[in-house]
């Protein structure tokens, strides 16, 4: 058996039908009487197919329904509530089932609860006992009462008040269903299935199922009942006459091969039962219906022994794709490394050639450079008189009447330069910085010049005039601030002049003194 | 139930060795990955070592060529090395002889250390620098910067302040001083590290 084949089973009182489900369709049918001859080939069958998924439909006339209501409960309170009304309605059965209808629209809102249950579990159990026998994976078991509110959902045939009459090989199976939920559901077996036994058995048994739904209260009178008749094409014009114009029943009929084309069998022609319908919606059925959990463990067991090889299929592939990403990445470093490596061997013989042709040096390049470039720096910025006192001769050529008799020349330090780490140590003076001598840049140079206005005859206006265009002579040099800290007489009107008119003093001077501040070029 | 097991015992066998497999695998290639990349990693440092190692050979060929010269002329010149006083001293005298000088005052005090600025690089020396005061009479002004023109000679030095100023007594001759004059000079040497107390030759 392929891994994805299927087995389905359809029991009815009197036999066993096993197939197969290939492409859409029934296959391999074959039919086990029940009876001890017909249990022994089933199971020689059964050995045939080990481990292939089994579906079970059980189509008995001992199947019961019965509807109640549930406070309405939750978890596992709900389970053991339900546990415990399957218990009291069905004692001798382990095949029974509870299905949740909804909630009452008054009062407490109860749950409303359909349960039902196969009755008879001997008609199951000779074949069942086969299966478990042999570990076959049993999916569940259906019925087709449960499954004929999945078939008139597909069919499309969903009404307040349905009673879906079908033809199957066990008989005529009459599904009273409000809305899409089944209420009853029973079978009535057939002497013989002559469009005439047919055709009548339906017709009365549709109008007893409405005689019998109004007196159960299932159908308020007065509710016109909608009959839906599913069976051959060949069997339809006898049914259709013999259904007899009831009041409030409006009948349907639907030809079985039309319905198999809508559910979407492959050759519905060849459909004379609904029984392929039904073991069509067995792919659609969902889960287990009636099989207890312990019936259904082999099925479980080969989904767990799915997974693990799913999972163990999983784990290689993604082992190998890991390991292919790092076999990748590792090539790709090992390639990177004999890169480096060659150009690492390429830059040391380089280096080799280069410190070979290194000449013997009075000392190391870096104390050669950095001596070189101090003494560079030095000679670049380091002040001397020289400039400042070239441009006082030069103005003083055409100023014949300014006389100097004093000049201090010197560097101007910034405060925190001048001293860099303060006090002393035994003889020698606190660390000076080296901005004093021009490193790193250049200082700025001042000249105060004292000196006289000669001769002087006691004209202020010409001595001060004098001063005034020796200031300006030197200005002219852009790089050369000029102040006049003194003058030979102070007219300023925040200061106190004296003198005597009439009476000069002889040895008056017309005395005065500058600032020249030289700064460095920018 | 206890009997189902071996049911599952085959898919249990699979699924424990295809994990065992997979897991032995991307370790294998993961450890054998990381020793790549490891591998890697110290060949990336090796190459930058040699590439710093050329790097610094190129720039130490380049700076011999550059600065071998110059700073053997600085070598000569007493700039580099020990202070050289006495060559100061006769220096000055023989400037005095030779431009026919007024007498000359010295006074030198002891070395000090520069700081200079960490944006500038001094190798492994020290800039030191011995202040010296100088007073002389003079001529006339030139005397002074002839002075310290010829004074370049006997090493490098900077000037930080000169007074000129006229003398007070009347010139009694032609060649009697007319002015006085007071300077504030730095010699400068550089020397070794002063906390070095190997002394390597230049």
């Amino acid at each position: 058996m392929g891994l994805f084949h299927k087995q389905l089973l359809y029991l009815t009182n009197d036999q066993l039908t096993a197939c197969r489900w290939k492409n859409g369709s029934p296959s391999h049918l074959q039919i086990f009487p029940n009876d001890e001859s017909g249990w022994a080939d089933f199971s020689r069958q059964l050995a045939k197919s080990p481990g292939t998924p089994t579906w079970f439909l059980a189509d008995l006339i001992e199947e019961d329904f019965q509807r109640t209501t549930l406070p309405h409960v939750l978890g596992s309170s709900r389970l053991a509530l339900i546990q415990r009304h399957l218990d009291q309605l069905y004692r001798d059965t382990p095949y029974r089932h509870a299905t949740l209808q909804g909630r009452e629209d008054q009062g407490r809102k109860d749950d409303r609860m359909l349960f039902s249950a196969l009755t008879n579990a001997e008609l199951l159990k000779p074949w069942l006992s086969e299966i478990l026998k042999q570990k076959i994976p049993l999916v569940g078991i259906y019925s087709p009462a449960l499954l004929s509110a999945l078939l008139i959902k597909k069919l499309a045939l969903v009404s307040d008040n349905l009673l879906l009459v079908t033809h199957q090989s066990n008989g005529l199976r009459q599904s009273f269903l409000q809305g899409s939920e089944l209420k009853f559901s029973r079978l009535t077996s057939l002497s013989d299935h002559t469009p005439y036994t047919v055709a009548n058995t339906a017709a009365s048994e549709a109008t007893n199922t409405q005689h019998f739904l109004a007196n159960s209260r299932l159908l308020p009178r007065g509710t016109t009942l909608e009959v839906v008749i599913l069976a051959h094409d060949k069997l339809l014009p006898q049914i259709k006459s013999a259904s007899r114009d009831v009041p409030d029943i409006n009948y349907r009929f639907i030809d079985l091969a039309e319905a198999a084309a809508r559910l979407g069998l492959k050759n519905p022609g060849s459909v004379t039962l609904c029984d392929s319908l039904f073991l069509f919606l067995l792919n659609h059925a969902g889960s287990n219906q009636y099989a207890p959990k312990e019936q259904t463990r082999f099925f479980r067991l080969r989904q767990g022994r799915h997974l693990l090889y799913l999972l163990s299929v999983c784990f290689i592939t993604g082992g190998l794709l890991w390991t292919g990403a790092n076999s990748l990445e590792t090539m790709r470093h090992y390639q990177q490394n004999r890169q480096i490596d060659r150009e690492a061997r390429e830059a040391e013989a380089q280096y080799q050639a280069i410190a070979h042709r290194l000449p013997t040096t009075a000392a190391t390049p870096q104390r050669m450079s950095a001596a070189v470039t101090i003494e560079q720096m030095l000679s670049r910025n380091a002040a001397a008189p020289a400039q400042l006192l070239g441009i006082v001769s030069r103005a003083l050529e055409t100023l014949p009447q300014i006389s100097l008799d004093r000049l201090h020349w010197q560097v101007e330090t910034e405060p925190e330069a001048e001293q860099a780490s303060p006090g002393t140590v035994g003889d020698q003076k606190a660390t000076p910085s080296a901005t004093l001598i021009g490193i790193p840049k250049k200082s700025k140079q001042v000249l105060l010049l004292e000196g006289e206005v000669t001769p002087f005859t006691h004209d202020y206006r010409s001595a001060l005039k004098s001063v005034r265009l020796f200031a300006i002579e030197l200005g002219k040099n852009k790089q050369l601030k000029v102040e006049i800290t003194s003058v030979p007489l102070d007219i300023a009107p925040t200061t106190k002049l004296t003198g005597k008119a009439g009476h000069e003093d002889p040895d008056s001077k017309a005395r005065f003194s500058l600032k020249l501040t030289l700064s460095p070029e920018s | 139930m206890p009997g189902d097991f071996p049911l599952i015992r085959m898919a249990i066998l699979v699924f424990g060795a295809s994990l065992l497999l997979s897991m032995t695998l991307v370790g294998a290639s993961r450890a054998i990955m990381s020793r790549q990349q490891n591998a890697l990693i110290q060949a990336q440092a090796q190459h930058s070592a040699a590439l710093d190692k050329l790097r610094q050979v190129e720039a130490d060929n380049q700076a011999i060529q550059n600065y071998q010269g110059k700073y053997l002329q600085l070598f000569e010149r007493g700039f580099i090395g020990e202070e050289r006083r006495l060559e100061w001293i006769e220096n000055i005298k023989a400037i005095q002889k030779n431009r026919k000088l007024f007498p000359i005052t010295y006074e030198i005090a002891a070395q000090q250390v520069f700081q200079v600025a960490p944006e500038v690089s001094t190798g492994d020396l020290e800039l030191h620098g011995s202040e010296m005061k100088l007073k002389m009479d003079l001529l006339h002004e030139g005397d002074l910067l002839n002075f310290l023109d010829d004074l370049t000679s006997a090493g490098l030095y900077t000037v930080q302040e000169c007074i000129l100023k006229r003398s007070d007594t009347l010139a009694e001759t032609p060649i009697s001083p007319r002015l006085a004059a007071e300077c504030t000079l730095y010699w400068l040497t550089l020397g070794e590290l002063t906390s070095n107390q190997e002394q390597t030759p230049p």
